[in-house]
């Protein structure tokens, strides 16, 4: 999701709602030839007889951007739910803004985001490590336990303060269970 | 279809100034601010005392973008705040006002300037004499924020907004750093906390 000006967010999407009536209606998001947008409406209107999320594809993550919204393409399956007459959908996206930090892994050169003190690479897992000024070897305690003299600190992560979002789209029925989300995984929850 | 929505603080004198928010250090400076970079420290306390940061208020604001509802807005951390290798509070925490009943989050409108002694302590949200109005006469003590995670937010806001809410300025989380005797000194790293909220 773009940070577009100093902690302000819009959530770039991967998947766009999707509904059919009863009659055999359809309405979405997108438009998927213009990319113009619908609202979803005050209230989940009555007499759905599906409901889904659809994933945004290249073609319609460039027509979203002429309407000013941002799309991140995905190849991803739809998700979409049957629902019985007396089902009323959960339908919604959820997004979180992290303050957290960006790590630079200066042993194998990965970089990656941490939620706290980063203890050590998970990519190489390299740690902090200690020099001993004697002997010249790397030990895992301050004290090498050789020359029972005090290393010297090298730590190989280097942090940043940094910001990013996650998004999680959900789907369900209420009172009974709710998919969550995203290109990678679904979870399902009772 | 989606919102455009920054996260906001406010500072100051009543009824508070509306910053972004990029960065927030907790600090002692009456009148409040955002971040005075290292003056107006957080001090450790003498033996059996406890001193705590001025109030900080955290929320967020839709300030455009295309929406139905916007609504559900959660605030947590990675719950290890007090740990040794993250700020070693010790008994310390960080505090977060809590309401007996409804959102625990602070209306706008229920803004109040911080008070305390600047550049030494600010007042204890529940004290009952200078805490916070919104929050003193509450049964509920403040909770640790570290209880706050992903997968246990603090709910402090669950207004539906609508393009056609009148505010847009969601309630806002009142948090305060508490130090007691055993809390570790020195300047403290970059500490993690999110926002979350539901859209359609």
């Amino acid at each position: 999701m773009p940070e577009i000006g100093p902690n302000c967010w819009k959530a770039a999407l991967s998947f766009f709602w999707w509904r059919e009536y009863r009659d055999g209606r359809q309405e979405q998001e997108f438009d998927l030839l213009t990319g113009q947008i619908s609202p979803w409406g005050p209230k989940t209107p009555d007499g759905l007889a599906k409901v889904g999320w659809l994933p945004v594809t290249p073609g319609l993550a460039q027509k979203m951007k002429s309407c000013g919204e941002y799309g991140i393409p995905t190849q991803s399956l739809a998700v979409i739910l049957p629902l019985a007459e007396d089902e009323e959908p959960v339908i919604y996206k959820e997004t979180t803004v992290w303050e957290g930090s960006q790590v630079h892994c200066k042993a194998c050169d990965a970089v990656f985001r941490s939620t706290g003190p980063a203890t050590h690479c998970p990519i190489c897992g390299a740690k902090t490590s200690w020099r001993c000024p004697k002997c010249g070897q790397l030990q895992d305690s301050e004290i090498c336990p050789d020359c029972k003299v005090q290393g010297n600190p090298i730590n190989p992560l280097e942090s940043r303060p940094a910001r990013w979002d996650e998004t999680e789209y959900f789907l369900g029925v209420k009172g009974k269970f709710c998919n969550r989300f995203n290109t990678s995984r679904l979870i399902t929850e009772h | 279809m989606a919102a455009v929505v920054q996260i906001v603080g406010f500072y100051g004198a009543t009824p508070g100034v509306k910053t972004p928010l990029t960065v927030q250090r907790y600090n002692t400076a009456i009148p409040s601010q955002r971040d005075p970079g290292l003056s107006f420290p957080n001090n450790i306390p003498p033996s059996g005392e406890t001193y705590r940061s001025c109030w900080m208020y955290t929320g967020a604001e839709i300030t455009g973008g295309t929406y139905s509802q916007l609504t559900n807005w959660r605030w947590g951390t990675p719950g290890n705040i007090k740990d040794p290798a993250v700020w070693d509070l010790g008994s310390g925490k960080v505090q977060v006002a809590l309401k007996d009943t409804g959102d625990h989050g602070c209306p706008v409108a229920s803004y109040e300037a911080p008070t305390g002694v600047s550049g030494s302590y600010g007042y204890d949200i529940k004290d009952p004499v200078n805490g916070h109005t919104y929050y003193k006469g509450e049964t509920a003590p403040c909770a640790d924020a570290d209880n706050y995670t992903t997968t246990s937010p603090l709910v402090f806001d669950t207004t539906v907004y609508t393009p056609a809410s009148p505010l847009k300025v969601t309630k806002l989380v009142v948090h305060q750093l508490v130090l007691e005797d055993d809390s570790s000194f020195g300047e403290k790293a970059e500490l993690a906390n999110f926002i979350r909220w539901q859209e359609i």
